[in-house]
């Protein structure tokens, strides 16, 4: 989706501030003794870990609109401002130079967090689109976001149909997927080849043998699910913010650890799943 | 094909799984150090206050500010008390000492870069020993990082405490370490064997289960579920298809 456009999106969700930014006591060690600081970070820092958190979750996490929608705002709002000081003389204009370092800096982080979260819808849309109801209760996934989803389908649908225009065969899973891998690769003869060849591959050692029931990409006949779904068993470095207590991480082994502020770990994603959508482990 | 977990160079995937060195030199701008600036300059009022700037006397800033005033040459940075030539030395002591990280800035290493990098004449008389000692913390931390893993490893399963581990030393861990936990995961079969009973929690006790092969994928990548066979009482099942 290298079409996306940053600033569309970000004009599309500009919206009144409602909530109050919440402040925070920073997270990571300070180097310098804070000479003159004052209450600092508050929603800057929340939404660099917002993004961090979003980079590094194999899936995805409560979507933060208090921040967004509030950097967003402040964004239009303090650039209008700098834009009239900057005419006024070249004194100002220096002193605008160093502002407007600072809301480049903000502006770069809200753009990483929503387009973090842009590609993971795009990889994960099907499964997002089967458990929509879910995700939507959960927080974790925006209207703006659903609606973003189904355009995405509807385009892959639609340039599926337009290059394949003989076949009139329904669409079966194979096919489906067919467009996924075209839709994301950038380039369109590589994309034919390859949606070719696994088209080919997954219709004579799978869709063929499979009885009709199986044929649709979200049935879950039997159990077997078609879509893919996030790895959550990926490895994931985290935080913890708050004290969690005895967490199981393997079944198996039976080996629990303790979880205390401050520890950060190297850990599968799927036993603190929890606690990282409800804020209390932190991924860096 | 890619194997599971390890981003094709280029893909898309390969853009989401970890935070390239930029943004982290982004992020530690954010960290406070002094400057003491050559001129006047009235408070600025950004997250925080800073200032006002007086000429010759030490104010804390955050590190962007910094770098960007030493460039246009209208203040001079101090030496960090952690990066002071001393500092180092105890804290490279206590690295080679103990087998936990020693105390260290999250972004240490950012931070000391840019600074010797910009900065290099305002950080005293000792730079290089600076950098020398630096590049030596840096080697033994990543041994310890590297051993921890190996140790991780060989379990398949298991939760590795890097306390005060450095942001950049995390980007192998996130790249190519989280790869390789992952796939000994899979491999060990520990991964198939949990699917199976969480589906089984699920739904009906007849379930397909996770050994069937996973079409399409996260990322654009085709994740063949090679990872545990299938249980006898399902291979039945599968035998009625050939």
């Amino acid at each position: 989706m290298s079409d996306f456009e940053d600033q569309g999106y970000l004009d599309e969700h500009l919206s009144p501030p409602g909530s109050p930014i919440r402040s925070e006591d920073e997270q990571e060690e300070e180097t310098a003794p804070p000479v003159q600081r004052q209450a600092l970070p508050d929603a800057v820092v929340e939404l660099q870990n917002a993004w961090v958190g979003e980079v590094c979750a194999p899936e995805l996490l409560v979507y933060r609109d208090e921040i967004i929608d509030k950097m967003l705002e402040q964004l239009t709002s303090v650039q209008a401002i700098l834009d009239d000081y900057k005419s006024s003389g070249p004194d100002e204009m220096y002193t605008a130079s160093l502002y407007q370092m600072e809301l480049n800096r903000i502006r770069f982080g809200v753009t990483k967090y929503l387009r973090t979260r842009v590609h993971k819808i795009e990889r994960d849309v099907f499964y997002i689109l089967s458990n929509t109801k879910e995700m939507l209760s959960s927080g974790r996934l925006s209207d703006h976001s659903r609606l973003y989803c189904h355009h995405v389908v509807i385009l892959a649908q639609q340039r599926y149909c337009t290059e394949q225009r003989q076949s009139s065969r329904a669409l079966r899973a194979g096919e489906v997927i067919c467009i996924w891998c075209s839709y994301i690769a950038r380039e369109l003869t590589y994309a034919k080849v390859y949606c070719d060849l696994l088209h080919g591959h997954l219709q004579s050692t799978v869709l063929d043998h499979l009885p009709d029931a199986y044929a649709d990409i979200r049935s879950q006949a039997g159990g077997a699910q078609i879509i893919a779904e996030p790895d959550l068993d990926v490895f994931v470095v985290c935080r913890v913010v708050e004290d969690v207590g005895v967490v199981e991480i393997s079944a198996e082994q039976n080996s629990q650890i303790e979880l205390r502020a401050g520890d950060e770990y190297v850990m599968r994603y799927r036993p603190i799943r929890d606690f990282v959508l409800d804020g209390s482990i932190e991924l860096i | 094909m890619a194997s599971h977990g390890v981003p094709e160079p280029g893909s898309e995937a390969s853009t989401l799984r970890h935070l390239s060195p930029d943004e982290l030199e982004y992020l530690a701008g954010d960290e406070m150090v002094e400057v003491v600036p050559s001129e006047s300059h009235k408070r600025l009022h950004f997250r925080g206050t800073y200032g006002p700037f007086v000429a010759g006397s030490r104010t804390a800033v955050p590190l962007w500010l910094a770098i960007m005033l030493k460039r246009r040459n209208k203040a001079s940075i101090a030496c960090p008390p952690w990066m002071t030539a001393e500092s180092l030395e105890r804290v490279l002591a206590a690295e080679r000492r103990e087998e936990t990280f020693a105390e260290l800035p999250f972004h240490y290493l950012e931070i000391s870069s840019l600074l010797l990098s910009v900065a290099a004449d305002d950080m005293g008389q000792q730079v290089d020993r600076m950098r020398v000692l630096l590049e030596d913390i840096e080697n033994v931390r990543q041994g310890k990082m590297y051993k921890g893993m190996g140790d991780a490893a060989q379990r398949a399963d298991g939760a590795i405490k890097v306390n005060r581990i450095g942001a950049m030393e995390l980007l192998p861990v996130r790249t190519f370490f989280s790869a390789a936990l992952s796939s000994m995961y899979d491999i060990s079969g520990a991964k198939g064997r949990a699917e199976v009973a969480r589906l089984q929690r699920v739904s009906a006790p007849d379930a397909m289960g996770g050994a069937a092969p996973k079409a399409g994928g996260g990322g654009g990548q085709y994740q063949g579920d090679l990872a545990a066979a299938p249980p006898p009482q399902q291979q039945s099942r599968l035998r009625r298809f050939r």
